[in-house]
């Protein structure tokens, strides 16, 4: 029994080669000291390789996580371009909150601004563009997910998702996995068959 | 908190009172300080919900916390 279930713990969400064509392993030409636990080796040309089992492993624990809150309670943050479309998409299939875009100072923080909200969780998709949005969320004592790439610090991030946040292809891959691995923790969907929209959805048009 | 203090048999001051303070309150399972600066956060164990508490400090350097009942590593 216990071997079943560690074979079913080490299946991945997707195959590997979904992950590899999407580019969710391809780092950056810079490390960090907090990343260095997720870095597989370095290529030739200077860049860093994630490990993608730990990415797997992270998705997953991200989306139990997350499935602990109330889906309105959720808050996802991207000013990245290619971040946007697949964040929207993620907002409307669990009914989280998606703020695309330039994060207006004082969301979380001040009453007075008509934008205000107070969410329980903020999911940001990168640490250093999202930076007004880790700072707010650590002020008002909000634990944070992030989708950290080797450049990345950790500072305020409580569960790191190690992956490409830079690439097209690769955030509209890993926020489908988010929605769809949610939605199985929520108990919204029983198979992942039962969740109808592609990865193609999710990506941001050229 | 006065209310606390007066029913206590002496009053407590200076350390002690913060010792007392800190013993009401979560404690950072990284560093064991007591969660009472702006910035901590508590949140529950991705895998066994048992609630997990990080201090400012702790955060801001991106310290590795470890789940006492499961082992879950962090961040």
């Amino acid at each position: 029994m216990e071997q079943k279930e560690q074979k079913v713990e080490e299946q991945m969400l997707v195959p590997e080669d979904v992950y590899l064509t999407s580019g969710v392993h391809i780092g950056t030409r810079q490390k960090t000291a907090a990343m260095m636990q997720f870095i597989y080796k370095v290529r030739s040309d200077g860049l860093y390789i994630i490990d993608i089992k730990k990415t797997d492993q992270r998705l997953k624990y991200a989306a139990k996580f997350l499935a602990k809150y109330e889906p309105e309670n959720i808050l996802v943050v991207s000013a990245r371009q290619y971040g946007q479309k697949p964040i929207q998409e993620f907002a409307k299939h669990t009914g989280a909150i998606a703020i695309p875009g330039r994060f207006l100072p004082g969301t979380l923080t001040n009453p007075n601004v008509h934008s205000y909200i107070e969410p329980d969780v903020v999911i940001i998709t990168d640490p250093l563009m999202d930076n007004q949005a880790l700072i707010e969320a650590k002020n008002v004592n909000i634990p944070c997910v992030a989708l950290c790439d080797t450049n990345n610090e950790l500072r305020y991030v409580d569960i790191a998702i190690p992956a490409n946040n830079k690439g097209r292809r690769a955030l509209a891959l890993i926020y489908w996995l988010l929605a769809r691995e949610f939605l199985k923790e929520k108990g919204k969907i029983k198979e992942y068959s039962e969740f109808t929209p592609k990865v193609e959805d999710f990506e941001t048009e050229l | 908190m006065k209310r606390f203090i007066f029913y206590l048999p002496k009053p407590l001051k200076g350390i002690t009172l913060y010792r007392f303070l800190m013993k009401l309150t979560d404690r950072c399972v990284s560093c064991g300080k007591g969660l009472i600066e702006k910035g901590f956060v508590t949140f529950p164990c991705p895998i066994c919900s048992a609630p997990i508490g990080r201090c400012v400090n702790c955060r801001e350097q991106g310290v590795e916390y470890v789940c006492s009942k499961c082992g879950f590593k962090g961040p």
